[in-house]
């Protein structure tokens, strides 16, 4: 074989590198946008998941709700309803019998309406809380520690009390926190009890601070796994769903800490 | 005509560089600058030498050392991977040391640096790969064809391993008994090489610009 030859060879093997070269470019461009749409997929399947727990966890709360509306109805408005209904029949007899009703036993069902009246207040406020949605979030839970009669609360607020957040954001705030403030009160049965709200420039945090029996944060895990109906697990989602951390501190006093971005729904 | 073309082909997308740097004056602009105008430069400044009768060859060793300080810098800004800044600050020290040794001993600056532009040749492409394997396994997701970073690998990848065949293929050349000569049949496939290459670099500016 000649030089020559050896030449035209060399040319073409050189030629079939260079298209070798760009082959294996393109191989890499098409392995790369392949491995892109495989990642796009995984991701699309990660945000679905995630959308499905947020569902799940709406639609837990909603039960969850519905449970402790159905529970407030039967064992607070129902008994007084029946009481009410006992003493009218009572009423009934004696004037049928050509009695007089006294003083005292009318006052006693004025009692009773008068509890059943605050039962359905109770009740409608927890449904639909109008005053937050007109008032604001602040002023709506200033005016739901003054109804605490039965505790020596505290209510202290650093930021302007005709601050708005987003709708979303101060229905759940409210909600989280009436949740917490019944659980303290059911559970930990302190005497004293103070809502503190702070501000800066990073994050807005809602803290209870009260003389019972508290939790830790592991406790509170524990109690997310096991409790059933306390109203723990519809705190979490909905803390979830606006990106809100709580923080639970046992201690003297005790402490719950719900802490949110102070850009969070604006 | 051929090399005229080749001869001028790097000042292409160094006018569009010059066009756009007030849009586009970052760190991926000054390298393909200085590498574009080192390349003119050097090419010109041969290609007047040796029209001129006098051997041109040092001109090509200073233009190695060059090139392969400004990949090496380049490289050492864009690999993001572990331990790599420390792998080629040793690496850029062993190819200066072959490129002096070869100019002051092994063969001479008035003879073709095989050695050192070899050693530049594999570097650049073992730089191109690892920057292949740093995007592919890169968590963020990029429209490769957009990043002016990827057409500068392509046109390395395409014209250092080309270079490094036809290199390769010369010294088979000579090694066969045959003579410079015949080696200089293989410099039309370099010079079309050199003409994509900076072809490829003007797909890099205009991403450059779009970016």
């Amino acid at each position: 074989m000649g030089t020559e030859t050896g030449i035209v060879l060399a040319v073409i093997a050189g030629t079939l590198v260079m298209v070798l070269l760009v082959m294996a470019i393109v191989v890499f461009v098409v392995l790369y946008k392949r491995r892109t749409i495989e990642r796009e997929a995984q991701y699309q399947m990660v945000v679905k998941k995630k959308e499905l727990e947020v569902l799940n966890a709406a639609i837990e709360t909603q039960e969850s709700e519905r449970e402790k509306f159905s529970r407030d109805l039967h064992d607070e408005i129902g008994p007084l309803m029946s009481a009410l209904k006992l003493n009218m029949t009572r009423h009934q007899a004696v004037i049928k019998k050509g009695g007089v009703i006294g003083k005292e036993d009318l006052q006693q069902q004025r009692d009773i309406v008068d509890h059943i009246v605050q039962s359905v207040r109770g009740v409608a406020h927890g449904l639909s809380p109008r005053f937050v949605k007109e008032f604001g979030l602040l002023p709506a839970l200033e005016e739901y520690m003054k109804e605490l009669t039965d505790l020596e609360v505290t209510f202290h607020c650093t930021t302007e009390m005709d601050r708005r957040f987003g709708k979303d954001i101060e229905l759940n705030v409210y909600r989280i926190v009436l949740e917490l403030i019944q659980n303290i009160r059911k559970h930990a049965k302190p005497s004293e009890l103070e809502l503190s709200i702070e501000e800066d420039r990073q994050n807005i945090r809602f803290c209870l601070t009260h003389n019972g029996a508290g939790l830790s944060n592991a406790e509170y895990a524990e109690f997310l796994k096991t409790a059933k109906g306390i109203g723990l697990e519809s705190v979490r989602a909905r803390a979830a769903s606006i990106n809100a951390i709580l923080d639970y501190q046992k201690g003297t006093p005790s402490t719950i800490t719900l802490t949110l971005e102070s850009t969070n729904g604006e | 005509m051929l090399e005229r073309v080749s001869l001028f082909s790097p000042l292409l997308p160094l006018s569009l560089l010059i066009i756009i740097s007030k849009s586009a004056s970052g760190f991926v602009w000054r390298a393909l600058f200085v590498f574009l105008g080192v390349s003119f430069v050097c090419d010109y400044t041969a290609k007047v030498v040796g029209l001129e009768g006098i051997n041109n060859m040092p001109v090509f060793h200073v233009y190695n050392v060059l090139v392969g300080a400004i990949i090496c810098y380049y490289y050492y800004r864009v690999l993001q991977l572990q331990k790599m800044k420390v792998i080629i600050r040793w690496l850029f020290l062993f190819f200066l040391f072959v490129s002096l040794f070869e100019f002051f001993y092994r063969q001479g600056y008035l003879t073709f640096n095989t050695f050192a532009a070899w050693t530049i040749n594999v570097l650049t492409i073992f730089f191109t790969l690892l920057w292949f394997y740093q995007v592919f396994f890169s968590e963020e997701q990029m429209k490769l064809t957009k990043l002016p970073e990827f057409w500068v690998n392509v046109g390395f990848f395409f014209y250092f391993g080309s270079t490094m065949v036809l290199t390769l293929f010369s010294e088979m050349i000579l090694y066969a008994g045959g003579n410079d000569e015949l080696t200089m049949k293989l410099w039309p496939i370099q010079l079309v090489t050199n003409i994509l290459f900076n072809l490829i670099i003007l797909r890099a500016v205009w991403a450059l610009k779009r970016a």
